[in-house]
């Protein structure tokens, strides 16, 4: 056994170069059994000789730092710019009271519009030490002799061991502020940990989940989950921001892709659609805190084809935020400027009144919120349970109007034994439970009254 | 009632003695212990002395002391002998003396990890020391990761987990890296073959990252017999390794018996049947209070074996309501119930477990009286490792081997000398297989960039293989280091192991009918789970499936949902399916013409399930069949494949064509493992009398593992050698006419397999241009006496 061993060893060593021939057939076998790469890049258009980084990007230059060497860029939008239909300027109105409503776990209260680190990561991958930090974008609103401005940094890892200059650079970059809020979009679960994983590969401590930070993403959900198709970031610069992506701009998903082919082909040229893609999204950030900042706090916001919907998302945020009486005004404006014309908009208008006739529930005042309900109900196509069944009470207990929560109670049994137990078998067995169990009560109730 | 009365009475039975074939008495080893090295921390030596260990055995001792100045050790030592403590007293004493100090377990298998936790959790309880002990497996909640990451000293995991989970998310494991001191690793000897060239890869993984993060751990590992522990230690773990295997643990008297059960048809030569014989002598051990072990071969066996104990005298509670003193224990067992057998066999409420092989391994049930070998197990290794279950400290104890009537156990049965002065199977791997050694080393760059100087660390064909990867588009070499450049996640493309992923949960839904998925009638309940290979065998629509001596009778396999459906029946049959495996060749890779018609490639093994037997309860008469439905399971693999030379199979009669075919497999199974650096398993033999691809009688060798790890190539290329080789043993096998060691025990006497076979390889030989010179070769890897 030992000599079989000793033999094969032997082979091995006699034979290098047979060895390579095989395992080059081995590995070319393997990755016809493993996944395929992915899609084809498309072509960059352009011919001719490689470009180099500073040739494609004028506005960059190469940073030295105590980790090696990296390539940076830092653009500068003035207030004036727009994104999509928001004005930057608009971002004058964020103040502690605005970062508060938008994470209530940070006690930003104290916070300054100069503390707002905006920050962005581009990978190679998902997650692991084999993904790689290749570029980041930073945004800060500064003063200068200029004026006010939001000032864009990019860090470019142009080969991997250039990752470590990359993270000095935004280390050094991020004592700007005693105490900086770290502004993300879903940065909390990935680009946060990314950024402290990546530091302690090259044994940096980079502490960027010690921040406090606004994840742009949350207050985004609960104002607008279920009234857009998702709510990634390329979705709210769209649909809410109205911000247009260049033409050749490339879905997040390929950006791995492009890096790869930069790399094996040197020409910078397959830069371009990364980096500005990543630019973009940090410019959208700033674009969608200034957008909340109107939107919460202007009086009237420009009325147009959304503003419906997008009342009533701020509407949502501040009742989810438990702010119900400032909910209540962007409720009812939602309400006043609803249609019912397309699906959609049944969707809000149907959405703003239930929400605003539970907040009246809550404080009390039946009444209004009877009315909501009641013109909830009329509404066409829409889902009439919840309305049907808070009817049901009010009738029963606030009018004590038993034939009519009679009438309201059964339409509801319809609706549940139709529509809710043949999907959800749980909740609809309970909810069937519940309506049986009001009806015979209503039942009796209806007798004593008509016998009293 | 006694082991020693049992014993009296299987002497002197009047059915049984006659076919005792040998029964040898190992004599009695007293207790060799000294002191605990010094200074060691006195909560810990404090509380072993308070749950009866006052003073360590020789071995302990020696292991502790090995560990704790850094030395790398394998502790080889039999069963019982308490190699827990080898690692725990030095594991335990590195994290009193700092309590930064980390170490990382690891097992084959979850269940043994959460069993390791439960005894150490124990001893940590009983000492009052801080010592946070977590396992992390696939259990693990999202929840409680971040703290068994950050918090805990010592981590309990297995080699899979280690491979997905930890190594590729190592900065998120920055506290154990930096601080690791000890990894142990149990059971060394599951580490062979194919799998463990995977887990030695890993280990180099392992060893790179904890270089980056500065620290330097010792091994402290642990072997049940093999040939070569320190061996395969040092291979697995890239370092020498020291060898701890002088036992200082105490051995009661020690019964070995052979018994080949009695011929009931002289014409015929049909011997008594392995269940019915297993069954005489285990209830003799059962009437007389012994705790048994009963292994058996199959799991339809143990389910037989369950029921027919049960009705044998002590096989029923002494009052109702009382547990079952006989259990079934195997694979498909849910694992709440398995711990809950585990557990009563400890405390002494169940006599009897009749276990598959998945009580082989170092699950902790204590000592017992007896263990019945119900049929060879396939290897010496397993056999011993079986009969080893037997025995309490200091205590006499039984082992008996029933013998079954193939070839092989007939061999055993009758070859005292091959079982008692022998060796046992070595642990062979080969971490440099270029094509394991290639995924792994995709991990090891996606884990960090491999620098130029790394490249030994990490096996002999680094160089070359990052070449290839770099080809590939895989990596990116910047400076003088290799990147990973692509956005798969390499972990995961590669399983260490071969076992099926997929099982069938059995469900029994208490008789309703089944009409479609989604309709749950109160009584449904899961009782079990199988492997998908093994559901086509035995839950099968209309099978009966029985499952701890009860019957269920299967009402519908889903093959899509993988579910079947079953109710609880009381019938007198149980049923027996068939599986044909059948070979055949979709890809050539290359072909040679001399010495003989041979080639390597792609090969598709199919499995498929046609019939199925009923089979009467303790008759074994067949009463009935039924046809399975199921579609057949392919799985493409490497193959290397050789012909019989063609003026060999002219004229010559069927007989001795087959003959000389099967025992040219035979002995090819047994010398590939040797030139492949792998184990037997992972090599499976073909016979084909007139194969369909050659065209002439052949026989194939493929491997188990799905794709292959280039095992058929490296045949081929190196075929004379291995033909050389294959003679050389031959030649030298001092058997008359086949052995399980050679050509294998013959079907039938007065074959001639061995002249057969010799006069072929001379012909192959004859013809072989570039013929190696034969090497001597040992008969059999003859390195370790069992019982020394």
């Amino acid at each position: 056994m030992a000599l079989a061993r000793e033999e094969a060893q032997t082979r091995s060593r006699a034979d290098l170069t047979a060895i390579r021939a095989r395992l080059r057939r081995l590995i070319s076998d393997m990755e016809r059994r493993g996944p395929k790469p992915v899609s084809a890049l498309r072509e960059v258009r352009e011919a001719g000789r490689s470009r180099t980084t500073l040739e494609v990007f004028p506005d960059a230059v190469r940073r030295e730092t105590s980790e090696g060497v990296c390539t940076y860029r830092e653009v500068r939008y003035p207030l004036a710019f727009e994104v999509g239909e928001v004005p930057l300027t608009a971002l004058a109105q964020v103040n502690g009271d605005l970062l508060d409503l938008l994470a209530p776990r940070e006690e930003l209260g104290e916070s300054t519009l100069g503390d707002l680190w905006f920050l962005d990561i581009e990978t190679t991958g998902l997650s692991g030490a084999g993904t790689l930090v290749f570029l980041v974008a930073t945004a800060r609103i500064e003063n200068d002799e200029a004026g006010s401005a939001v000032v864009l940094r990019q860090y470019l890892a142009e080969s991997p061991p250039e990752e470590a200059a990359l993270l000095e650079a935004l280390i050094e970059d991020g004592r700007f502020a005693e105490d900086p809020v770290l502004v993300t979009y879903n940065g909390r679960s990935f680009d946060a940990p990314m950024l402290d994983e990546r530091a302690t590969m090259h044994r940096r401590r980079a502490g960027l989940q010690g921040l406090r930070h606004l994840d742009l993403l949350h207050p985004t959900r609960l104002a607008f989950r279920g009234l857009l198709t998702s709510c990634r970031l390329g979705m709210v610069e769209s649909e809410v921001l109205r911000m247009q992506r260049p033409s050749e701009d490339i879905p997040g998903a390929e950006v791995p892709a492009w890096y790869f082919q930069f790399l094996r082909v040197g020409d910078a040229r397959m830069l371009r659609p990364i980096v500005e893609h990543n630019e973009l999204d940090v410019v959208g950030m700033t674009g969608l805190l200034a957008w909340l900042a109107v939107g919460v706090q202007q009086q009237a916001p420009a009325s147009n084809d959304r503003a419906a919907r997008d009342a009533l998302a701020v509407g949502r945020l501040l009742s989810a935020r438990g702010r119900a009486s400032e909910a209540v005004r962007h409720l009812e404006r939602s309400i006043c400027l609803g249609r019912s014309e397309r699906r959609a908009d049944v969707v809000v208008l149907e959405q703003g009144l239930l929400l605003l006739a539970a907040i009246h529930k809550r404080d009390e005042q039946r009444e209004r919120a009877a009315e909501l309900w009641h013109r909830a109900l009329e509404l066409p196509a829409s889902a009439p349970l919840t309305p049907l069944l808070e009817l049901a009470m009010y009738y029963e207990h606030q009018r004590r109007q038993f034939d009519l929560a009679i009438e309201l109670a059964e339409r509801a049994r319809y609706h549940i034994e139709r529509w809710l137990h043949p999907r959800d078998p749980v909740r609809g067995g309970r909810a069937l439970m519940e309506i049986e169990h009001r009806l015979s009560r209503l039942q009796l109730r209806a007798k004593h009254a008509r016998s009293g | 009632m006694s082991l020693e009365q049992a014993i009296q009475q299987l002497r002197t039975h009047l059915e049984i003695a006659p076919n005792i074939v040998e029964w040898r008495v190992l004599p009695v080893e007293p207790a060799r212990t000294v002191e605990w090295p010094e200074g060691l921390d006195q909560r810990v030596t404090g509380a072993l002395a308070r749950r009866g260990v006052m003073r360590p055995y020789t071995h302990q001792a020696a292991a502790v002391e090995a560990a704790l100045a850094g030395r790398d050790t394998v502790v080889v030592t039999p069963t019982a002998s308490g190699k827990t403590l080898c690692y725990t007293v030095p594991v335990l004493e590195s994290i009193l003396r700092d309590s930064d100090a980390r170490a990382l377990y690891l097992f084959p298998t979850k269940a043994l990890a959460q069993d390791q936790l439960h005894e150490l959790h124990e001893l940590i309880t009983e000492a009052e020391i801080d010592v946070k002990t977590f396992t992390y497996d696939g259990d693990t909640s999202p929840a409680a990761r971040r703290s068994v990451r950050t918090a805990g000293h010592v981590v309990l995991t297995n080699p899979d987990m280690l491979h997905t989970a930890i190594l590729p998310h190592h900065t998120k494991w920055v506290r154990l890296f930096e601080n690791l001191r000890y990894i142990v690793i149990d059971e060394i000897h599951t580490y062979r073959g194919v799998f463990g060239s995977h887990v030695a890869n890993v280990l180099r993984r392992l060893l790179r990252i904890c270089r980056f993060y500065g620290s330097e751990p010792t091994f402290i590992c642990c072997s049940a017999t093999i040939a070569n522990p320190a061996e395969l230690a040092t291979e697995l773990t890239g370092r020498a390794v020291e060898l701890v295997d002088d036992s200082g643990a105490p051995r009661g008297e020690r019964h070995v018996v052979l018994y080949n059960p009695p011929v009931v048809n002289a014409e015929l030569g049909i011997r008594r049947g392995v269940i019915k014989s297993t069954t005489d002598i285990s209830s003799i051990l059962q009437a007389a209070g012994s705790q048994t072990l009963v292994f058996a071969g199959s799991r339809t066996n143990v389910e037989l074996l369950t029921t027919y104990l049960r009705e044998e005298p002590g096989g029923q509670p002494a009052n109702a309501g009382a547990p079952p003193p006989v259990r079934g224990y195997r694979s498909g067992y849910l694992p709440t119930e398995r711990r809950a057998i585990e557990a009563s066999l400890r405390d002494g409420s169940v006599r009897t477990v009749v276990a598959t092989n998945a009580l082989e391994l170092g699950i902790d049930i204590g000592g017992l009286d007896a263990s019945i070998v119900g049929g060879y197990p396939g290897t010496l290794a397993s056999l011993w490792q079986q009969a080893g279950r037997a025995g309490r400290r200091g205590e006499a104890s039984l082992a008996v081997f029933v013998a079954g009537s193939g070839p092989l156990d007939q061999y055993v049965v009758n070859h005292p000398d091959y079982v008692f002065g022998a060796s046992v199977e070595a642990g062979l791997i080969d971490p440099d297989n270029p094509l394991i050694a290639a995924e792994h080393l995709k991990c090891a760059v996606f884990e960090l960039p491999v620098a130029s100087d790394e490249h030994a660390a990490l096996g002999e064909h680094t160089a070359a293989l990052l070449e290839a990867l770099e080809a590939g588009g895989l990596i990116h070499f910047a400076g003088e280091r290799a990147y990973w450049m692509n956005e798969a996640y390499p972990a995961e493309e590669v399983s260490l192991r071969t076992g099926a992923e997929q099982n069938v949960v059995i469900v029994d839904h208490g008789g309703a009918p089944v009409r479609h998925e989604g309709d749950r009638s109160q009584a449904a309940r899961v009782i079990g789970e199988i492997d998908r290979p093994a559901a086509m065998l035995l839950v099968h629509d209309e099978a009966i499936y029985v499952h701890d001596g009860r019957q269920y009778h299967v009402d519908r396999l889903d093959w899509e949902e993988l579910k079947a459906y079953v109710h609880r029946v009381d019938v007198d049959y149980y049923t027996d399916a068939h599986l044909s495996v059948d070979l055949k060749v979709i890809d050539e890779w290359d072909t040679r013409e001399l010495p003989s018609t041979s080639g390597h490639g792609e090969v598709a093994v199919t499995y498929l399930a046609t019939l199925f037997k009923k089979i009467r309860l303790h008759t074994h008469e067949n009463i009935g069949w039924g046809k399975i439905r199921l579609p057949q399971d392919d799985m493409h693999t490497s193959a290397f494949w050789l012909a019989l030379p063609d003026e060999l199979v002219i004229d010559a009669p069927t007989s001795k064509v087959g003959g000389a075919l099967h025992g040219l497999g035979q002995l090819l199974v047994n010398v590939a493992p040797l030139l492949l650096m792998s184990d037997p398993r992972d090599l499976q033999l073909s016979i084909q009398v007139k194969s369909p691809h050659t065209e002439r009688p052949t026989v194939f060798l493929w491997e188990v593992v799905p794709g292959g790890v280039g095992f058929g190539e490296h045949l081929f290329e190196d075929q004379g050698r291995l033909l050389a080789i294959a003679r050389g043993l031959l030649e030298a096998c001092e058997c008359p006419d086949g052995c399980p060691a050679c050509v294998g025990p013959p079907a039938a006497p007065g074959l001639e397999v061995k002249t057969l076979v010799i006069e072929a390889l001379k012909v192959m030989a004859a013809v072989t241009s570039d013929a190696a010179p034969e090497p001597e070769v040992e008969a059999a890897p003859v390195l370790a006496t069992v019982w020394s």
